[in-house]
C-alpha cells in the first residue's frame, strides 16, 4: 500500500514559487512522479489546438471484414493543411500477448502522413510498416503507429452492440480503453519526418504532438472498429453511444525506455518543464474574483478532479492512492470556496494554504489547474518555447574555476550521492538484442552489450576530483586536452549551464531506485495521460490517453465548447441501452 | 507531393537514424563510452557537409576501440594524431585551435600529422563554426593536414533552434541522407553489437512477471491481466481482513 505524504513533507520551508521552480525541490524523482497532466501536456495541448483551429475529420473509408482485416482512411483538415491517417487492421492473434515491444503481433498498424495519400502511398506503407526498423516510411510521413485490442473490453462491446444495446458502462469505464497503443514512432524513426524540420506554421511542430495526434486517431479507429464488427454480426447492430465513445481513451503502457529519453534529451526536458513551471507561477498569481466565471469554472474543475480521482478503480503501489488524492482535492475545493467567499484570491494563496493539508499529488493537480486561467495565446508561447536546439558543445575558453563553481552550484545533488555505498551500483541498464527492449537488471545477471545508464553522479564526481589538479584560471580546453575521455560530461555540463530542470536528481544504478517515478513524470505531466498506474515491480506504468476527450465528431461539429470542461470526465454510468 | 518509396541501390535515412546507427556502431566496436556521442556529432556534422561518414567509420572500425580522441602536442604548431582518423580527433583539434587563437589574439596555423583520412577535415567547417571557430584547411592529403583558424564568436543562440548547427544540418533535417542500401543495413546490423544478447533471465529485466508465493516466476502477463489479477487480489485481501 502506498504512503501519501502531505505536500509539506517534501516541500518544507519554501515559498510556493520556490516549490514550483527550485530544481532541488522539483527534480527529485518522488516530486516528478507527482506532476499532473496539464494544459501544456502534449495530448491536451494538441487537443486545444484542434479546437481553437477548428480541425475537421472525415472518415474517407472503413473497409474491415468480420475478421478485423481491412483498411481505413481518416482525413483531417487543419487550416489549409490536410493529414491522412492510414490504418490497416489485422485478425488478432491473442496468444501470448504481453504488451512488450518484443512482440510482432499487432491488430492495427497505421501511419500519419501529410497531404492526401494515394493508392500507391497506402500500398507502400502497408508493405513497409510491418518491417519496423527495416522499413522505410513514405515521404511526408509523420508517425507510424500500432495498437492492440483490450481482450477484456473489446468483445464485450462488440457483443453488446450486435445485440442492439450499449455495453456495460461501468465495466467499460473501469477498463478505460478498447485498444491500447503499442507503438507511436516519429521524429525520424523509420525515416519519418524530423520534427525540427517541420515548418514554423506546421500544426504538429511541437515535440510529441504528432505522436499524440496519432493516438487520437487510433482512438477513432478503435471505436469505429467495434461498430463495424458488431454490424458484421448483426446488420441491425447499434452504434456506440457518443458519451461512451468519449469515455474511452487509448490504453498505454510505458516502461524503462522513457528514462533513456529523459537522459538523452535534457534540453527538451528543461525547456518544457521550465515553461510549464513559469506558466504555473504566472497563472497562480492571477487574481480570481469572487463570483467571476473564472472562479466558478475553477471550482467546478477541481470538483470534477476530486470526483475523478475518488472514482478511480485502479490500485496504486508507488504512487498515492487515488481516493486519498480525491479526498484532498475535495478539501482544496472547500478552501478555495472559503477564500472566494471572503473575496478575491489567487492560486498562489490557495497553494500556500494547501501545503500542510493535502498530499503532494493533490497539490500538483491544483497547481496544474491554474493553467486553465491563462489565455490560449500564453499557452501557445510556452509550447513554442519548448522547441530548442539540443547541441552538446564544450566551451574550452571557460575557466576551470567557472566549471568548478558550476558543478558545485548545479550538481551538488550528484556530488552528494555516495556511489560506494552498498547497492549504489546494483543495476545495469541495457537494450536487448531482441527488439531493442530497454531493460534493467542486476549487474551480475547481465552479460554482453554495454551499460546504457547515465551515471551522472559518478561522472560529475570524477570530473570534480580531476579539476582539483588545475588552477582556477586554467582553461577548460587544457582539461579537455589532458583528458579527452571527459569530453561528454564536460559538454553536457557546459551546454546545460544555467539551467536546472534537465536531469532528474537520481542514481539510476541504485538498488533502491524506482524507475516508475520518471516514467510517470513523462506519461502524466509531459504526455498528458490519465490514470497512470504502476503495474507492480516498479518499472511499468499504464495509463489512458484522451480519456473522456471530445471525439472527431464533436470537433467536426464544433460542439466542444470550453475544453477545460472535458477534464476529469465523469463516467456515464447511466448511459441507456437502446435497440 | 509525395513519391513512393522503392528499393534501389540507394536509400534515404534521417538524421535521427544516423545518430542511432553511428552511435551504436561506435559502441559496438569498443569506442570509449565518453567519446562515442561527441564523435557521433562530429560525424553527423561532417556528413551534412558532404563527408561519407558511413564509409568513414566502416573503414576505421578495427581502430575504434583504440581511439583516445586526443592529440599530442609535438611543438607549438604541430600536433600528432597517433594514427587516428580525422573525425576521432576533431573535437580535440577544434578545442586546441580555439585556445591557441584566443591566446594569440590572431589567426593561428597548425599542422596535424599522423592522421588517417586527413581530407575529412575539409568537412568540419560547420562543426567548428558552431563552436566559435572559423576553420580553413590549407592543405590536407594522406596523413597530414595544415589548418588555419581564427575565433569567430557565435552570435548567441540562433533565433530558430533548427539553425543551431548550421544551414547544412538544417537541410539535412529536412532531406535526410542517402546511403548505399547494403552498406546502411550492414552497419545497422553491426551496430546491434551494442545491444545485449537475449536470454530467459534477461527477459525478466523488463515486462510484468507473475510470481508465486516463493518469488519464483510462473509466467508473464500483459498489463491488462496484471491489473485485473492484482485488483482481484486486493479485493480478496480486504475480504479476508474483515
Amino acid at each position: 500500500m502506498s504512503t501519501t505524504l502531505p505536500a509539506a513533507t517534501i516541500l518544507t520551508g519554501s515559498t510556493v514559487h520556490q516549490n514550483l521552480t527550485d530544481p532541488a525541490l522539483l527534480m527529485r524523482p518522488e516530486r516528478l512522479q507527482s506532476l499532473s497532466p496539464s494544459r501544456l501536456s502534449a495530448a491536451r495541448a494538441i487537443l486545444e489546438r484542434m479546437v481553437t483551429e477548428q480541425w475537421t475529420f472525415e472518415r474517407v473509408f472503413f473497409e474491415v471484414n468480420e475478421r478485423s482485416e481491412g483498411d481505413a482512411l481518416y482525413r483531417v483538415r487543419a487550416g489549409d493543411r490536410v493529414f491522412d491517417f492510414i490504418a490497416f487492421g489485422f485478425e488478432p492473434d491473442l496468444t501470448s500477448r504481453t504488451g512488450r515491444i518484443t512482440e510482432r503481433n499487432w491488430d492495427m498498424m497505421g501511419a500519419l502522413v501529410e497531404g492526401e495519400s494515394t493508392d500507391a502511398d497506402r500500398a507502400v506503407t502497408r508493405e513497409e510498416l510491418p518491417k519496423l526498423y527495416a522499413g522505410r516510411a513514405i515521404a511526408g510521413t509523420l508517425t507510424w503507429a500500432r495498437s492492440n485490442r483490450s481482450f477484456r473490453a473489446f468483445e464485450h462491446v462488440v457483443a453488446a452492440l450486435a445485440d442492439g444495446r450499449q455495453p456495460e458502462a461501468r465495466f467499460l469505464g473501469e477498463i478505460g480503453y478498447l485498444m491500447r497503443n503499442t507503438g507511436l514512432d516519429g521524429n525520424g524513426t523509420f525515416n519519418t519526418r524530423s520534427f525540427l524540420a517541420l515548418e514554423d506554421d506546421h500544426p504538429l511542430r511541437d515535440p510529441l504532438h504528432a505522436q499524440l495526434f496519432s493516438a487520437f486517431l487510433m482512438r477513432e479507429y478503435a471505436t469505429d472498429l467495434v461498430e463495424a464488427l458488431a454490424r458484421h454480426r448483426n446488420p441491425q447492430a447499434v452504434a456506440l453511444a457518443p458519451e461512451l465513445r468519449r469515455m474511452v481513451g487509448i490504453g498505454n503502457g510505458s516502461a524503462l525506455g522513457l528514462l533513456f529519453y529523459v537522459n538523452t534529451h535534457p534540453h527538451l526536458v528543461d525547456a518544457w518543464l521550465s515553461e510549464r513551471q513559469d506558466a504555473i507561477v504566472e497563472a497562480s498569481r492571477m487574481t480570481v474574483a469572487a463570483g467571476s466565471p473564472e472562479a466558478e469554472r475553477w471550482c467546478s474543475l477541481l470538483e470534477r478532479a476530486a470526483a475523478f480521482h475518488t472514482a478511480d478503480p485502479y490500485v496504486y503501489h508507488q504512487f498515492a492512492e487515488a481516493q486519498v488524492v480525491g479526498a484532498d482535492l475535495a478539501r482544496a475545493v472547500e478552501l478555495l470556496r472559503a477564500r472566494l467567499a471572503a473575496g478575491a484570491t489567487t492560486g498562489e494563496a490557495l497553494l500556500e494554504a494547501l501545503l500542510p493539508e493535502v498530499s503532494l499529488e493533490a497539490w500538483e493537480v491544483v497547481a496544474a489547474s491554474t493553467l486553465e486561467l491563462l489565455p490560449v495565446e500564453r499557452v501557445r508561447v510556452a509550447l513554442d518555447a519548448g522547441i530548442v536546439a539540443e547541441s552538446m558543445t564544450s566551451d574550452p575558453l571557460a575557466s576551470v574555476a567557472d566549471l568548478r563553481a558550476r558543478l558545485a552550484s548545479e550538481y551538488g545533488w550528484a556530488l552528494a550521492i555516495d556511489m560506494t555505498a552498498p547497492g549504489a551500483r546494483h543495476y545495469v541498464w541495457y537494450k536487448s538484442a531482441d527488439a531493442e527492449e530497454p531493460r534493467r537488471g542486476p549487474a551480475s545477471e547481465v552479460a554482453g552489450g554495454r551499460n546504457w545508464a547515465l551515471d551522472l553522479p559518478t561522472d560529475i564526481q570524477r570530473l570534480a576530483a580531476l579539476l582539483e589538479g588545475y588552477a582556477g584560471d586554467d582553461l577548460v580546453g587544457m582539461v579537455l586536452a589532458d583528458h579527452p575521455q571527459e569530453r561528454a560530461v564536460i559538454e553536457r555540463v557546459q551546454s546545460l549551464a544555467g539551467r536546472g530542470l534537465h536531469s532528474p536528481h537520481m542514481n539510476m544504478l541504485d538498488e533502491e531506485f524506482v524507475p516508475v517515478s520518471v516514467v510517470r513524470f513523462m506519461n502524466a505531466a509531459v504526455h498528458g495521460l490519465d490514470r497512470t498506474v504502476d503495474e507492480g515491480d516498479d518499472r511499468n506504468v499504464l495509463g489512458l490517453i484522451f480519456l473522456g476527450a471530445p471525439t472527431a465528431a464533436d470537433l467536426t461539429a464544433g460542439t466542444v465548447g470550453e475544453l477545460a470542461d472535458w477534464r476529469f470526465p465523469a463516467a456515464p454510468f447511466s448511459a441507456a441501452a437502446t435497440v | 507531393m509525395k513519391g513512393t518509396t522503392s528499393v534501389t541501390a540507394s536509400m534515404n535515412f534521417s538524421v535521427r537514424e544516423f545518430r542511432h546507427i553511428v552511435g551504436r556502431y561506435l559502441h559496438a566496436h569498443g569506442c570509449r563510452p565518453h567519446l562515442a556521442n561527441p564523435l557521433r556529432e562530429v560525424l553527423l556534422s561532417a556528413q551534412a557537409s558532404g563527408f561519407d561518414a558511413l564509409t568513414g567509420i566502416e573503414s576505421s572500425s578495427a581502430a575504434i576501440a583504440g581511439f583516445t580522441g586526443g592529440l599530442t602536442l609535438v611543438d607549438t604548431e604541430v600536433l600528432d594524431a597517433a594514427g587516428q582518423p580525422a573525425y576521432a580527433v576533431a573535437p580535440d583539434l577544434v578545442d586546441r585551435l580555439l585556445v591557441a587563437a584566443h591566446a594569440a589574439g590572431r589567426p593561428v596555423t597548425m599542422t596535424v600529422r599522423n592522421l588517417v583520412g586527413a581530407e575529412a577535415l575539409g568537412h568540419l567547417g560547420d562543426y567548428a563554426a558552431v563552436r566559435g571557430l572559423a576553420l580553413t584547411v590549407l592543405d590536407a592529403a594522406g596523413s597530414e593536414a595544415r589548418v588555419s583558424a581564427v575565433l569567430a564568436p557565435a552570435a548567441g543562440a540562433p533565433a530558430d533552434p533548427r539553425d543551431a548547427e548550421g544551414a547544412r544540418m538544417t537541410a539535412a533535417l529536412t532531406a535526410g541522407f542517402d546511403a548505399d542500401v547494403d552498406q546502411f543495413w550492414r552497419l545497422f546490423h553491426e551496430s546491434n553489437g551494442a545491444l545485449t544478447p537475449d536470454s530467459e533471465l534477461s527477459r525478466q529485466h523488463a515486462g510484468a512477471q507473475v510470481r508465486d508465493a516463493e518469488g519464483n516466476v510462473i509466467g508473464e502477463v500483459d498489463e491488462e491481466s496484471y491489473l485485473y489479477i492484482r485488483s482481484q487480489a486486493e479485493q480478496l485481501a480486504e475480504v479476508t481482513a474483515r
